[in-house]
């Protein structure tokens, strides 16, 4: 195991950690209001702070990272698995099945995404939920062209044809030939659009499209923040250092996972 | 003493449909496999002869068109279905292939490649499959400890041993090598060839060899057909064979084999979208006569041998 994926496995398992067990860390809760002690620095009872009506900035945190991260999950493990059995569907069956479902894909992949998601966000409302939907839909379309290409590629390799030449059946070539070498490059895409995905959500709730106040969620507390910027900076340094964090490790989490599922390279590694 | 037929293939016509017009690259084939038996089929690169091969089991692309009647062991397996040709694969036909690397699975341990290609014929534990793989690294004399490495670890020599142990991990009686030792370096061809004698012997298996090295042919085969442009023009015993080729074509390759600086075969192989009227090598051949452009030659058979041509026969 390479220095990379150790370091990867450890942030993301504290990010983990943050995500679900977040609501036991928490000191307050993120909606309780105390004008008393509103903008607040640093302090032994407030360790980040406190806002502009004096929630606690820390389990603030806590909560919005929850939700960002989770919502960007949800948006992945969805169009990835729309994305998978279209695509596998298309490459599998072929011919006419195949140029009806990838003319389809076609039309998704040429909405430009985030102008349709902001288009999606300001039709159906600004809420969690319409940007999960609107994400969903404009991104499966990717996962599922690359799917296909994977089966594709798999599917003509000859050790696939040598594999049948020996007694392998259609369902075993499949389950084991064909589907492994799809789930890796899938898999890796798929890491590398969590932090992708997780930028989208900030960003459209920063424009205040996605996640609504008082619901914590980075993109909205930066927004929020950026009225008390020079006598707050705390308010979105803070949540710009977890964004920055969540993205990057999901990000060398990724990087090292692929050479980690390449025997080539992990030889190397061991030597 | 009579031999007993493993294969008889009679009648095999095989063409390819493609948008720019049929190829033909079997026409009218016959030969036997006797059992226990290496029968070589040799001709330039072009003739059809892998095609001949990957046909026996019904490995070739959608567009082939395959006519004629295959008996494996006297039941005519020709006509039956695919799912039920999918058992003859692998247990009773193996086929290895010329690029020992890219037919194995480059992510997946060889071991555990030879157990599963067992455990995918006979139903079986995984821990028995794992014996029987162990078993089979042993017989093709790579060293257990093997079992774990991935096939880009190994030579091409070892990449085509294990290629060889998962053939042979359903002891087939037929062993189809596709130009099994053409990307190997010469000496590790000499071992590969030994391996295979020496399974074959071990096993009784019969081998259906392709190659374009005569010297392949001469030391692997006991019978051996030599095929130019999707016709078998020749089909002897090994010594009779290089004691005296009879076909034009068979005398021609022996030629470049025993010059192999200088001497070629003038011209090249025809392109199998033609429709010969007469016989395909006669552009080629030093001994064509008139005839010969416009008659096709028929099978003459005399004891085992076979001779496609008007201007010969056996005897």
């Amino acid at each position: 195991m390479g220095n990379n994926l150790k370091t990867g496995l450890v942030l993301i398992f504290v990010l983990a950690a943050i995500v679900f067990a977040g609501p036991l860390i928490a000191p307050y809760d993120p909606f309780e209001v105390d004008m008393s002690v509103r903008l607040q620095g640093i302090s032994l009872a407030h360790i980040m702070g406190t806002d502009q009506l004096g929630r606690d900035l820390f389990s603030r945190l806590i909560y919005a990272t929850g939700t960002s991260v989770k919502i960007s999950l949800v948006v992945v493990a969805a169009s990835m698995t729309i994305g998978f059995i279209f695509g596998s569907v298309a490459a599998f069956l072929g011919g006419a099945v195949d140029e009806f479902l990838m003319r389809i894909i076609d039309v998704f992949m040429a909405f430009p995404t985030k102008i349709f998601t902001i288009a999606i966000a300001g039709v159906l409302g600004a809420s969690a939920f319409n940007i999960t939907l609107a994400l969903i839909f404009t991104s499966w379309a990717s996962y599922a062209r690359m799917v296909r290409g994977c089966v594709l590629t798999a599917k003509q390799l000859p050790f696939i044809d040598a594999s049948v030449a020996l007694g392998a059946n259609r369902r075993y070539t499949i389950v084991k030939h064909v589907l492994p070498s799809v789930f890796q490059p899938l898999s890796t895409f798929a890491f590398q659009r969590i932090a992708h995905t997780m930028m989208m959500i900030v960003g459209l709730s920063f424009i205040g499209l996605g996640v609504q106040p008082p619901t914590p969620e980075l993109g909205a507390m930066i927004n929020e923040s950026k009225n008390f910027m020079t006598t707050a900076p705390h308010l979105f340094v803070f949540p710009g250092l977890l964004i920055s964090y969540v993205v990057f490790s999901f990000n060398i989490l990724d990087d090292s996972l692929r050479d980690y599922w390449d025997p080539r390279i992990k030889s190397e590694l061991v030597l | 003493m009579k031999k007993e037929k493993l294969l008889e293939v009679e009648q095999l016509n095989i063409k390819f449909t493609t948008s720019i017009g049929d190829v033909n690259v079997s026409d009218n084939i016959n030969f036997t496999l006797n059992k226990g038996e290496t029968f070589c089929i040799v001709g330039e690169s072009g003739c059809g002869k892998s095609v001949v091969a990957l046909s026996l089991t019904r490995l070739l692309p959608e567009n082939a068109v395959i006519n004629g009647s295959v008996k494996f062991e006297g039941f005519t397996i020709s006509d039956l279905d695919d799912k039920e040709f999918a058992k003859i694969r692998g247990q009773k036909i193996a086929t290895i292939f010329e690029q020992p690397m890219s037919c194995i699975n480059p992510v997946m341990r060889i071991g555990e490649q030879i157990a599963e290609t067992y455990r995918a014929n006979f139903k079986c534990s995984k821990k028995e499959a794992k014996l029987q793989a162990l078993k089979k690294l042993e017989e093709v004399k790579l060293p257990a400890n093997r079992y774990n490495a991935y096939p880009h670890e190994l030579s091409g020599g070892m990449q085509q041993r294990v290629m060889i142990a998962i053939a042979l991990a359903c002891n087939p009686q037929l062993l189809i090598a596709d130009e099994p030792t053409t990307s190997l370096d010469v000496t590790v061809q000499y071992q590969i060839l030994e391996l295979l004698q020496e399974l074959k012997e071990k096993y009784h298996m019969t081998i259906l060899m392709i190659t374009h090295d005569m010297g392949v042919v001469h030391d692997m085969a006991d019978r051996i057909g030599v095929m130019y442009a999707g016709n078998m023009m020749e089909i002897a015993e090994r010594d009779a064979f290089f004691k005296q080729p009879l076909h034009p074509y068979a005398q021609e390759l022996l030629n470049v084999v025993k010059d192999p600086c200088h001497y070629t075969i003038p011209g090249t192989v025809p392109n199998l979208m033609e429709i010969f009227s007469g016989c395909p090598f006669e552009p080629r051949c030093q001994k064509a006569t008139e005839m010969c452009k416009t008659y096709k030659p028929e099978n003459s058979v005399r004891d085992e041998r076979m001779v496609r041509c008007l201007n010969v026969i056996p005897n």
